[in-house]
């Protein structure tokens, strides 16, 4: 009679939002101990809380910031006991992770509003059933940001960054894989990858361009005024000091660096190499949904998931923010209103043109450590390029099972 | 402060959960086992005695019943772990009392042990609901300083640790020191207040000091404090001034004897505001402000050493020789238990009164507080030894003579 009497009346009025929605956000761990970080983020998360609550006052979102290498084991222990989340914003590549553990429940949505979304990142969250594993709400992109105090322009080509960098330019490089992705497609070593990736040995041409890419790393590594980091914040951290004069960085921490260093924040596109144009990787934030919630929080975070993708909250985000591109591509991005959005939309275009994406975010897989410690050797010269390229040529064909004839 | 209370009350969301409700009930119905079983008056004295292990098995037995219905239950294993282990404080006591004396075991149990285990387990339940990590990221502004609620509470609990768990560690020194350099205990005892007041103000500095606080606002509430001590707590502050003189002086220290009010009193504590006494005759312990001591003269039998000399008046009739009564009387007293022989008893004649000689025998004891039982002991022993040897103790006759007519 208790539990009727105490969950009964939530399952009465699940088809009305009500209640309270627990809502874990995913985030870089050096950035979960930082209040700043974790306000920017809150502060994100308000643009789409607010005009929500001012619809239904009777909901309650309380968010829950997670380091991303703690948040699979907390959803696995809360789920257990039954004080699991009712809606997660993840990357798209934790969404797919939650799913496969059974972790989350499938992503629903209409269909008319599935159509308005960006097929590619819809597709990039198909399971092999069919289900979705999340919904894509927010496309983070990686770009180059300068300080333009310290730099009028930012370099449009390797050439030209060196060439700033021995002039006087301090460059920051960080040597995480998926965050040095853009430096392959710039020797075009990136299809290197590709075939390595189809369990196959790149020819001698693939394997020299990837060569190169690690030989122009290690080159870099020896300029006076380059810095490499192994993690991004602290790089991020010495850029908002203007120690930096420029680093690659994701539009997600824009709104950070904004705040320290105002206008003297100049966002471009990635610079071109020898092989030709940058291949960054995107980041989509993805909505998964929990598998603990009662019938009336499930409908409350489904309703709360949608009302975020409809066109003018995604267009109000996007312009609010100035570092998320939206999803639904109902209305068009408003490139003219800002140039770092222009620069946005580019890189987002640039990424949907590169084939080689789907390899590239094999750098951020379970192989990850082996592969990062492969190049920060090969940048600091531990091992030679040569030495460093065969190691990453043979972590991601064992990954694709073993060398293929 | 406010955010914090609102996400702890959030919590409250979870109730909706109809799987939530399971788990409280079976914890809750052990609970209500427990507590009938002992409040049966029919009840086997075998159920009665193992009334919590029965109730645990109970409680596991629906933690199982759960799991075989693949429903969640890790929050009511979570309840069940805390529950076990604060019934696990009861042996671990009993374990520490064979080791522990009484008066050290209560106020360790009391006031550290069990305190710090229900803040662990309350600490343990929040993370269970939220994540306690980004609970003490919250800000709080305390003297115009921004702190974190964690840094608040490691503050908080700093403090309680140095108040609540300094007094051991300043005893083990103090006997150490004592040891060391061959002081009395009541040196001891003072040394190890002094050494526990060193930490508990010491510990204040650190934490106030890393907490940051602005220096400015902390000398305004010292001014208000002046201003205080000036009407409201002058006494509080006059006695705590008083009794740190006192340790120093050495006059009243714990372990001291004193006559308060003619009886002999041991000093048990010397505290921030008052002074403990025992009081054996009745077994009273008596409360004085520490300034009473600074203010008025006292008694001390323990200044310089613990010696005590008491005295008994008896008389003897005229017919015995003086030189055999003292000798008598010297005698009896050395065969008393307690009585020191050296300085040696001594007896002498005092006064040839109306009925009798006069003598008085003066002994020394070395417990000024065993006077009252020695003294018995001595006046027992005299007589006898009076009996034994045919001394009469004479008492006033009166002869009353009628006139014959």
């Amino acid at each position: 009679m208790l539990l009727t009497a105490c969950g009964g009346g939530a399952e009465r009025d699940a088809g009305k939002p009500g209640g309270v929605l627990f809502v874990y956000l995913e985030m870089p761990a050096s950035q979960v101990k930082k209040p700043e970080a974790v306000d920017a983020v809150i502060e994100r998360m308000e643009l789409l809380r607010r005009p929500f609550l001012e619809l239904h006052p009777s909901v309650r979102i309380q968010f829950i910031p997670f380091a991303e290498e703690r948040l699979l084991r907390q959803v696995r222990r809360r789920n257990w006991d039954g004080l699991g989340p009712d809606l997660l914003l993840v990357t798209d590549q934790t969404a797919r992770e939650l799913r496969r553990l059974g972790l989350t429940a499938p992503a629903q949505a209409p269909g008319e509003l599935l159509e308005q979304l960006d097929p590619v990142a819809v597709e990039r969250l198909r399971e092999d059933d069919g289900q979705l594993a999340g919904l894509p709400v927010l496309l983070q992109t990686e770009q180059a940001c300068f300080n333009r105090s310290l730099m009028a322009d930012s370099p449009a080509t390797l050439e030209g960054l060196l060439q700033a960098s021995a002039a006087g330019a301090t460059v920051g490089l960080n040597l995480e894989p998926i965050d040095l992705a853009w430096l392959l497609g710039t020797f075009a070593a990136d299809g290197a990858l590709t075939t390595a990736n189809q369990g196959r040995m790149p020819d001698p041409q693939q394997r020299l361009r990837l060569v190169e890419a690690l030989e122009w790393l290690a080159q870099a590594n020896l300029q006076a005024r380059v810095s490499m980091f192994t993690k991004e914040e602290p790089m991020l951290d010495r850029f908002s000091r203007g120690e930096l004069a420029w680093i690659p960085c994701r539009s997600d921490d824009l709104a950070r660096l904004r705040r320290s260093l105002g206008d003297d924040l100049g966002v471009a596109g990635l610079p071109r190499g020898p092989g030709g144009e940058p291949t960054p990787v995107n980041r989509l934030r993805v909505w998964a949904f929990g598998t603990n919630s009662s019938a009336r929080q499930r409908s409350t975070a489904e309703r709360w998931a949608q009302f975020s993708l409809t066109p003018g909250v995604q267009r109000r985000l996007t312009l609010q923010t100035e570092g998320n591109l939206p999803t639904n591509l109902r209305l068009p991005v408003p490139v003219e209103s800002s140039a770092i959005l222009r620069t946005l939309e580019e890189t987002r275009q640039q990424v949907d043109a590169a084939e080689v994406e789907v390899t590239l975010r094999l750098l951020d897989g379970e192989d990850n450590r082996q592969i990062r410690r492969l190049i920060t050797d090969a940048a600091f010269q531990t091992i030679s390029p040569q030495a460093a390229s065969s190691g990453l040529l043979e972590v991601l064909m064992a990954t694709a099972g073993g060398p293929q004839p | 402060m406010t955010a914090l209370f609102q996400q702890i009350a959030s919590s409250i969301g979870y109730f909706e959960r109809a799987m939530v409700w399971p788990q409280l009930l079976v914890v809750a119905g052990a609970l209500l086992l427990r507590v009938g079983i002992r409040q049966w008056r029919g009840a086997p004295a075998g159920l009665r005695r193992w009334r919590r292990a029965i109730a645990i098995g109970v409680a596991l037995l629906g933690m199982l019943a759960l799991r075989l219905a693949r429903l969640p239950h890790g929050f009511g294993v979570f309840l069940l772990a805390l529950l076990v282990g604060w019934e696990a404080l009861r042996p671990f006591e009993r374990l520490l009392a064979r080791v522990m004396p009484q008066e050290t075991l209560g106020p360790l149990m009391s006031q550290l042990i069990r305190p710090l285990y229900l803040l662990g387990a309350a600490v343990l339940l929040l993370d269970q609901l939220q994540n306690v990590r980004d609970l003490a990221l919250l800000p709080v502004t305390l003297l115009g300083a921004t702190l974190t609620v964690g840094q608040l509470f490691a503050a908080l609990l700093l403090v309680y640790l140095v108040v609540a768990a300094s007094g051991p560690p300043a005893t083990g020194l103090a006997w150490l020191v004592r040891r060391s350099l061959g002081l009395t205990r009541s040196s001891q005892r003072a040394m190890a207040l002094l050494f526990r007041y060193t930490v508990v103000g010491l510990g204040l500095v650190l934490v106030l000091s890393n907490l940051g606080l602005n220096t400015t606002a902390l000398v305004a509430v010292a001014g208000g404090l002046s201003v205080g001590l000036g009407f409201g707590i002058k006494e509080i502050f006059s006695n705590f001034v008083s009794g740190i003189w006192l340790l120093f002086e050495g006059s009243v220290r714990p372990g001291e004897v004193l006559m308060v009010d003619g009886d002999h009193c041991e000093v048990r504590s010397l505290g921030l505001r008052a002074a403990v006494l025992w009081r054996s005759r009745d077994n009273a312990e008596l409360v004085i402000p520490n300034q009473t001591f600074f203010t008025e003269s006292t008694v001390t039998y323990t200044r310089t050493d613990r010696l005590r000399r008491c005295a008994l008046a008896v008389g003897a009739a005229y017919r015995h020789d003086p030189e055999r009564v003292t000798r008598l009387l010297e005698e009896a007293a050395l065969g008393v238990g307690g009585v020191l022989a050296d300085p040696p008893p001594q007896a002498f004649l005092v006064r040839y009164g109306e009925s009798s000689i006069d003598y008085s025998l003066r002994y020394w004891i070395d417990d000024p507080l065993q006077n009252l039982s020695i003294g018995d002991a001595v006046g027992k022993a005299v007589w006898a030894s009076f009996k034994a040897q045919g001394i009469e103790i004479p008492f006033p006759q009166r002869v009353l003579h009628q006139p014959d007519s």
